[in-house]
């Protein structure tokens, strides 16, 4: 494999990784994904403009990848039946505040993929609109709605349980 | 109560600094490019052979016998006419016997039994097969191999030049395998170890076919297409081509197939073919997943040219080297990871865009050196 894409897996691939867990809820399916990823990446890299463009592509693929394969599992599984283990969180300051984060995560699992994706690439990225709309190939006006829809439903979700305000 | 998309922002960083762990991804990208790769592979070849199977009939079918021969893409060179085609034109390596294919790794290559099972060493032990050969072992992965992978009889692993055994112990020998000097160590516990020294690479293998594969040990094509020495002649019998500005000469059994798609399944080329490509754009191919043995990653003979702008994308800034020879700037590209092609492109004179030639690499090499040898500047007309 080629130096300069090694450098860059070496450089990158935890960072996407990051993403890609929060996108799966499951460190490991967010491994696979960002291989699959990486991979497809490597193939065309020489279609590429520079090495600058091989970061935002890779988010590309990655985020069609993801939507993708949500819409492939979805009439099989749901891939958020169990919380993911949270063994070296940060201890929660009290029993109130492990309930919320909990039932946060858990809202935010059940979200559909194009939510969880524009919350994730948000809230977790600090991306604008524009550059959402550009990594999940919607137009700006869609990543809004899907923003606002997204956090309404979390919003929803938890105050059902945790009393949040709406 | 906190804002709730502070909240929000909170548990994303807390979710993610519980679950991170450090990762190791080449391995898997490796694994997963191969597969792509012979995915896209096998699409080609279907489609070659529906296309081939149409062109039969069309061919069968008394209508214009004549009218075909015409519109054929080939040109006969004025000291080569073209004779009657030949049939299979694929030198047989002397060093691979018959059912096994060659495993290349960097310049060097070594042949196992088709059915035996190929792997990087860092994406974990094979499926069971009765051998197995592991590219790109280092120390680590060398100790997780012996530790966790149980499955293969005989074990083949590939060590890089940085991770070569450097000392040299007072028992070991240097011999020739086929023409190749190695540094030969004693069997130890079953453990055959090879350095080939002119290449760096370190060859392990044990297993009650060990001996049999190191014997196998040779050169691989890329190292021989891409090595020193005079160019080499193109055979009588060859027949030669005209496209993109540049020409090439194939054996003369080699069917011509024009195509205006770009996008293959696999790295490879389609085999003992000459594919002329217009296409303007790649092509989205969708492939099977292969079990990934011996034979399926082994390379192919076979030449594919593209003179649109979807194959001029294959050129990248980094060349390993070019020339200015035959009246071209030629200059070849850095090798895919299992280099069984090579890929060329060439700018033409008086041509804005590159044509890109991809040359299967197989066999002894010697055919694929012919080929490559053979590139030159169209005439003029």
């Amino acid at each position: 494999m080629e130096e300069e894409f090694c450098h860059f897996v070496a450089a990158r691939g935890a960072s996407l990784c990051r993403t890609a867990y929060l996108l799966t809820g499951d460190w490991q399916a967010g491994e696979d994904l960002v291989q699959e990823a990486l991979a497809k990446t490597y193939l065309r890299r020489r279609r590429l403009r520079d090495q600058s463009a091989l970061e935002p592509y890779t988010r590309k693929v990655l985020m069609t990848l993801f939507l993708s394969s949500r819409r492939r599992q979805w009439s099989k599984e749901l891939p958020f039946a169990e919380l993911p283990d949270h063994a070296g969180a940060p201890a929660p300051a009290s029993i109130d505040e492990f309930a919320e984060r909990d039932g946060l995560w858990q809202a935010l699992a059940e979200l559909p993929a194009q939510q969880r994706a524009v919350l994730v690439l948000r809230y977790f990225e600090d991306r604008s609109e524009a550059e959402i709309a550009a990594a999940l190939n919607c137009p700006p006006g869609t990543v809004k709605s899907h923003a606002a829809r997204g956090l309404d439903r979390l919003r929803k979700t938890v105050a059902v349980t945790e009393g949040w305000p709406r | 109560m906190k804002d709730f998309e502070t909240a929000l922002r909170d548990l994303l960083v807390t979710q993610v600094a519980a679950a991170e762990r450090p990762v190791e991804l080449l391995g898997g990208v490796r694994l997963r490019a191969h597969q792509l790769r012979a995915r896209r592979r096998t699409m080609a070849l279907a489609t070659t052979v529906v296309i081939a199977v149409a062109l039969v009939v069309i061919a069968v079918v008394p209508l214009s016998l004549a009218a075909l021969s015409r519109i054929g893409g080939a040109d006969s060179g004025p000291s080569a006419p073209a004779p009657a085609r030949s049939g299979s034109s694929e030198p047989a390596s002397l060093v691979t016997p018959p059912g096994w294919s060659p495993v290349t790794y960097g310049d060097l290559q070594v042949s196992v039994p088709n059915s035996w099972a190929v792997r990087y060493a860092s994406t974990g032990c094979s499926v069971r097969a009765a051998g197995t050969v592991y590219l790109d072992v280092t120390l680590k992965s060398s100790a997780s191999v012996k530790r966790d992978c149980h499955k293969s009889t005989n074990v083949v692993e590939l060590i890089p030049p940085g991770a070569a055994k450097l000392s040299i112990p007072p028992t070991a020998t240097v011999a020739k395998v086929n023409g190749i000097a190695v540094l030969r160590e004693p069997d130890k516990d079953g453990l055959l170890r090879y350095v080939a020294l002119p290449l760096g690479v370190e060859v392990a293998a044990s297993g009650p076919q060990a001996r049999q594969v190191l014997d196998t040990l040779t050169r691989s094509p890329l190292a021989v297409v891409l090595g020193p020495g005079r160019r080499t002649p193109v055979p009588a019998s060859w027949r030669w081509h005209a496209f993109g500005g540049i020409r090439f000469a194939t054996p003369a059994g080699w069917p011509t197939l024009h195509q205006k798609v770009w996008g293959w399944c696999g790295s490879g080329v389609p085999d003992q073919l000459v594919e002329l490509n217009t296409a303007r754009r790649d092509a989205i191919m969708s492939c099977p997943d292969l079990a990934y043995d011996a034979k399926r990653q082994a390379g192919q003979l076979g030449i594919q040219v593209g003179a649109g702008p979807a194959a001029g994308k294959l050129t990248g800034p980094t060349a390993i080297s070019c020339s200015d020879s035959r009246g071209l700037r030629i200059c070849v590209q850095p090798p895919y990871g299992d280099q069984v092609v090579l890929t060329v492109s060439v700018r033409p004179p008086g041509r804005s865009q590159p044509t890109i030639v991809l040359i299967g690499l197989a066999g002894d090499g010697k055919q694929s050196r012919a080929i490559f040898d053979s590139i030159q500047a169209a005439r003029s007309r």
